[in-house]
């Protein structure tokens, strides 16, 4: 289990994160909903050890080190492959530094998602590049997958067959924390929802609890930031004038 | 010890094709000047070698080949392609530190082959003057030795007897690829790293000395020793886990 104590960043003396506590335990798929700047990269950077941080995260009772890191991994938008080598070559590459690399899985959703094994992935377009770093992370044998916004800029067909594929592949043991704008499109795959607004943690909620008391995740985020559905009719009406 | 080499083989990968490219290119630029000077040598008055070495801008060549060189190492492992390799880098089974020690000897290695090459260009051409100026006043079968005593950049290529320069290229090397090592580790890190652009600026300028010039090699091989020292301290102060990414 991941455990978040009271985790607070700053970044030049703004707040990033402010007095976060969290428990991913294994086996969910959690959604981490937040508008941009919200806390979402931050927060999964600090439980990477990317950031320094105040506070405590611990990966089973142990603080993340290098000698726990493999057990977590990690897919963002930014891409975290090397440019110049293959697929082939990364699928080597990791399984020396990662030994419960899922070469089966590698293949398997190579295969799926039709992405060339022999061409250097500077040359992949941005779609196939981000399928492929969502790829490594699922098969470095990682017991936490952390995702950061690993769709954006990839179209909707392409995110479709992901969380399909993702639900289908998933060990009960292994845990997903997926960081998306994206709420309706990943509402039926996840398992828990968790809002980020500012740094803190505003909402934290289980899908289960949601469809027992008849809401969509979209109002319990509506309602959790106080949403003010006149807003957009107060705001058009103040420009042009109408009453 | 198989992941050491993995990491070892990801430089290489990536540098093969380039450096070979880079000598290809560097020994037929050197090569078509020499040969341009070496003609007009035959039909006009003739030079000696050493003078026709400086005719044909070897040395200014070979200096441009360097620094393409440096910036091809340095650049090796830095995010220009659009990925944050940083994440991955930390998250190796090999701490970031080592990967640093391991592509400063790929890199070393780099500029030994780079030595090594310009050397048996340099050695080719000679024995081109030599074929081609036979039987001329300019030519006995000393001249090449000659060379390599009299011209200060040939020397510095193959110094002979003189150790010290020998032992002064070597640190010259090894600096180098430490340096070019601490920038790609630096750029990953948003950090600026310029021993590498001080240590190339350096070695241009004062890689060519003549014979004797025991002095300017041992001040600049520990200038090399301190920048490179100083690089290396940076990026074990930087560390790994205590950075921010």
């Amino acid at each position: 289990m991941i455990e978040v104590r009271n985790v607070s960043k700053s970044f030049g003396g703004k707040k990033a994160l402010d007095s976060i506590n969290l428990t991913l335990p294994q086996g969910q798929i959690v959604g981490l909903f937040g508008e941009n700047g919200a806390g979402k990269s931050t927060l999964m950077k600090c439980i990477l050890g990317f950031l320094r941080f105040s506070g405590e995260i611990t990966l089973d009772g142990e603080p993340i080190s290098s000698r726990n890191i493999a057990r977590l991994s990690f897919a963002t938008n930014e891409h975290s492959f090397f440019p110049n080598l293959t697929a082939q070559a990364h699928m080597e590459f990791y399984q020396l530094h990662f030994p419960k690399f899922n070469e089966k899985r590698f293949r398997g959703l190579m295969e799926f998602f039709e992405l060339p094994a022999n061409k250097a992935l500077r040359h992949f377009s941005t779609g196939q590049k981000n399928q492929f770093e969502v790829i490594l992370s699922l098969c470095q044998g990682a017991d936490y997958i952390l995702m950061d916004e690993p769709f954006a800029g990839s179209d909707v067909f392409n995110r479709e067959d992901f969380y399909k594929v993702l639900l289908g592949i998933l060990e009960p043991t292994e845990t997903v924390l997926l960081a998306t704008h994206l709420l309706e499109e990943v509402e039926h795959f996840i398992g828990r929802a968790i809002l980020i607004r500012r740094g803190r943690i505003v909402g934290d909620i289980s899908m289960l609890e949601l469809e027992e008391s008849g809401r969509k995740l979209i109002d319990y985020v509506k309602e959790t930031y106080h949403y003010q559905a006149d807003r957009v009719s107060k705001a058009l009406n103040e420009l042009t004038g109408e009453q | 010890m198989r992941q050491g080499v993995s990491v070892l083989m990801l430089a290489a990968g990536s540098t093969l094709k380039k450096l070979l490219g880079l000598f290809v290119i560097m020994a037929a630029a050197q090569s078509t000047l020499f040969y341009f000077a070496l003609q007009k040598s035959l039909d006009g008055e003739p030079v000696g070698l050493e003078q026709l070495i400086s005719q044909s801008r070897m040395a200014i060549v070979a200096g441009v080949g360097f620094l393409l060189l440096c910036a091809l190492l340095s650049l090796t492992a830095c995010e220009i392609g659009g990925s944050k390799l940083r994440y991955t880098m930390h998250r190796l089974s090999i701490p970031e530190r080592t990967t640093v020690l391991l592509w400063a000897g790929h890199n070393a290695v780099c500029f030994f082959l780079f030595w090594i090459v310009q050397l048996g260009i340099a050695f080719l051409l000679c024995r081109l003057y030599v074929t081609e100026m036979g039987g001329s006043a300019y030519v006995s079968k000393q001249t090449i030795l000659l060379a390599f005593y009299r011209n200060s950049f040939l020397h510095s290529l193959l110094p002979l007897a003189e150790t010290s320069r020998y032992i002064r290229n070597g640190i010259l090397a090894i600096c180098l690829g430490i340096c070019a090592a601490c920038f790609s580790f630096r750029q990953r890190h948003d950090k600026k790293g310029i021993a590498v652009v001080v240590l190339a600026a350096l070695t241009v300028v004062s890689f060519s000395q003549a014979m004797g010039s025991l002095a300017i090699d041992i001040f600049l091989s520990l200038v090399a020793l301190s920048i490179a020292a100083g690089a290396l301290i940076g990026v074990w102060r930087v560390g790994s886990y205590e950075n921010e990414l």
